[in-house]
């Protein structure tokens, strides 16, 4: 991961035409080059709002959003599209070609993209969202979790550096959501930086390392994963069960520091180490 | 787009007239629309007009109402006013302002189409109006449960047209969607010539189109599972919607536009003709 930042956003207000509150509040926030961050709060907090102005979907109201050097009111998503590649949940508000190829070609066409440069980086992306070989088949004939992986793939295929996937599990399996995080994880340590917004605490444990909470369209908790989670009454107040694996070494363990994140395993080395229990 | 959600979200506001009956506001919509057709006389026409402002102010809409018109008005009424006179036939004791071989255009010309003009303007601020202060659902519901009881046709036809609006602003969101889900894909779907943009727009239809269709199963198959029987003549529903006294004043608002329609036609100072 880089110290250099890719997205800041400086007291970022946002409020619909619709509604009389802002969806967005007074959001500051700098994310670096490389990062895996998960955006997490109940629904209605604010984090697709808030993502949404990554790409410039959303134009603030008040404040300003850098990405890449880009001020985000002064281009627009067609232009922020080259470098920030944003999935949306249904995978199905997307699709509209007869095959997987006409698909995941869309975007880079668009872009302008050479015949070479297009045929190369869908043979790349099929290959590591595991597609390959369908690049003929209809996509409305894939299962759920390949058309998401789909949807991912139509967006990679533009080469964006930062990777932003709006509930990328909702409708999965366990298999199927951790095989997709696994290959978002594998985008994330070749460099490309990755923004998840989820419910899935479990998932966020596992592969987040910063973990940002929004409660009431402001940002209330920013930082590591192990620190956020063990945050107990942020997380009650933004209606969060942060994974049992931390509710259990706060319990247990309330003095210790943690310098990652810690799946079950990790906890019960934590534990026989401090005595608490055996081998 | 946008605009049309917003327009069905003011409906659901609270003020005199919106929590007017839905049925009787439709009858008085109606009689809005019969009034520019039996009179053409531009005062009256204006009268009815501000009379419909006037009331707008009171329910609260008049801002969204502004907002909404004053794009509508001068494209709808544009035309008519700009291209009318040259077809208005022509006669040698008109007064012209420009004739030429086949193209005329005189001052009784234009009073007639501007005439023409007002007759839009009222239709559709009365339209606006009804749109703004009638929540579509309640409109649906209150149609349905009359035409069962009073007029004993099936449920499935109301449920029908409710069902339709009841996913307008379903719609709307996917609509919305699609087209930012089609944006991040780089799709530059604001420049270009007309036919280029509705080019763009052609993809953006097949996942509408789908979202749609499952949409329209899922919603069969829950009423299949809730019991919904179309042959079931005495369902009951769950509100009601009653007249009252002010329900049959507005109705009576209606009526009283008609009848004045009728004693203006009758005075023969219904038609715009008066003034040429």
């Amino acid at each position: 991961m880089s110290e250099e930042p890719i997205i800041k956003v400086e007291h970022l207000y946002y409020k619909y035409e619709t509604r009389d509150q802002f969806a967005v509040e007074d959001v500051n926030l700098t994310i670096k080059k490389g990062e895996f961050i998960a955006i997490i709060g109940q629904n209605g907090s604010g984090k697709t709002t808030l993502v949404k102005h990554f790409n410039g979907l959303h134009k603030p109201t008040r404040g300003r959003v850098i990405v890449d050097g880009h001020n985000t009111a002064d281009h627009p998503t067609s232009e922020l599209a080259r470098f920030v590649g944003y999935v949306f949940q249904n995978p199905d508000h997307q699709i509209f070609a007869d095959s997987v190829r006409d698909e995941v070609s869309f975007g880079p066409k668009n872009i302008g993209f050479t015949e070479e440069h297009i045929e190369s980086a869908l043979k790349l992306v099929l290959g590591e969202m595991e597609l390959s070989g369908m690049e003929e088949e209809q996509p409305f004939q894939l299962s759920r979790g390949q058309r998401q992986r789909l949807a991912v793939a139509s967006i990679l295929a533009m080469e964006p550096s930062i990777l932003v996937i709006d509930e990328p599990t909702t409708g999965q399996d366990w298999r199927e959501s951790i095989a997709l995080m696994g290959l978002v994880q594998g985008l994330n340590e070749k460099g490309h930086t990755c923004i998840i917004t989820t419910h899935n605490m479990n998932l966020v444990s596992i592969f987040a390392r910063r973990v940002i909470v929004m409660r009431q369209a402001k940002v209330t908790l920013d930082g590591p994963t192990q620190d956020v989670f063990r945050n107990v009454e942020e997380l009650r107040a933004a209606w969060i069960k942060p994974p049992d694996v931390y509710t259990l070494a706060q319990k247990l363990l309330p003095d210790i520091h943690l310098d990652k994140p810690i799946l079950p395993q990790d906890l019960a080395d934590l534990l026989i180490n401090a005595g608490i229990v055996g081998r | 787009m946008a605009f049309v959600l917003q327009m069905l979200e003011m409906g659901k506001r609270e003020s005199w007239f919106h929590s007017v009956n839905p049925t009787a506001k439709l009858i008085w919509w109606v009689c809005m629309i019969i009034v520019p057709i039996m009179i053409t006389n531009p005062f009256a026409l204006i009268i009815m007009t501000v009379c419909i402002w006037v009331m707008a102010f009171q329910s609260g809409i008049a801002k969204q109402m502004y907002k909404f018109l004053i794009v509508t008005y001068p494209v709808m009424i544009g035309f008519i006013v700009i291209l009318w006179p040259f077809f208005y036939a022509a006669t040698p004791d008109q007064h012209y302002l420009f004739n030429w071989s086949f193209l005329h255009f005189s001052l009784e010309g234009f009073i007639y189409a501007l005439a023409m003009g007002l007759r839009i303007v009222l239709s559709l601020t009365a339209c606006t109006f009804f749109v703004m202060t009638t929540d579509l659902m309640d409109l649906a519901s209150s149609l349905g449960e009359f035409m069962q009881n009073k007029l004993h046709i099936s449920y499935m036809y109301p449920l029908m047209v409710m069902s339709s609006f009841k996913f307008l602003p379903e719609l709307g969101g996917d609509y919305f969607n699609i087209i930012e889900s089609f944006k991040s894909r780089a799709m530059d779907m604001d420049t270009g010539s007309v036919m280029e943009r509705l080019k763009k727009y052609v993809p953006v239809a097949i996942p509408l189109i789908d979202s749609m269709l499952r949409k329209a199963q899922n919603i069969a198959i829950s009423l299949e599972l809730k019991a919904f029987d179309t042959n079931n003549k005495s369902r009951t529903f769950y509100k009601h919607y009653p007249f009252t006294i002010r329900d049959l004043f507005f109705i009576f608002l209606g009526a009283v536009a008609i009848v004045v329609c009728v004693v203006l036609n009758s005075l023969n100072w219904g038609k715009v003709d008066i003034f040429l």
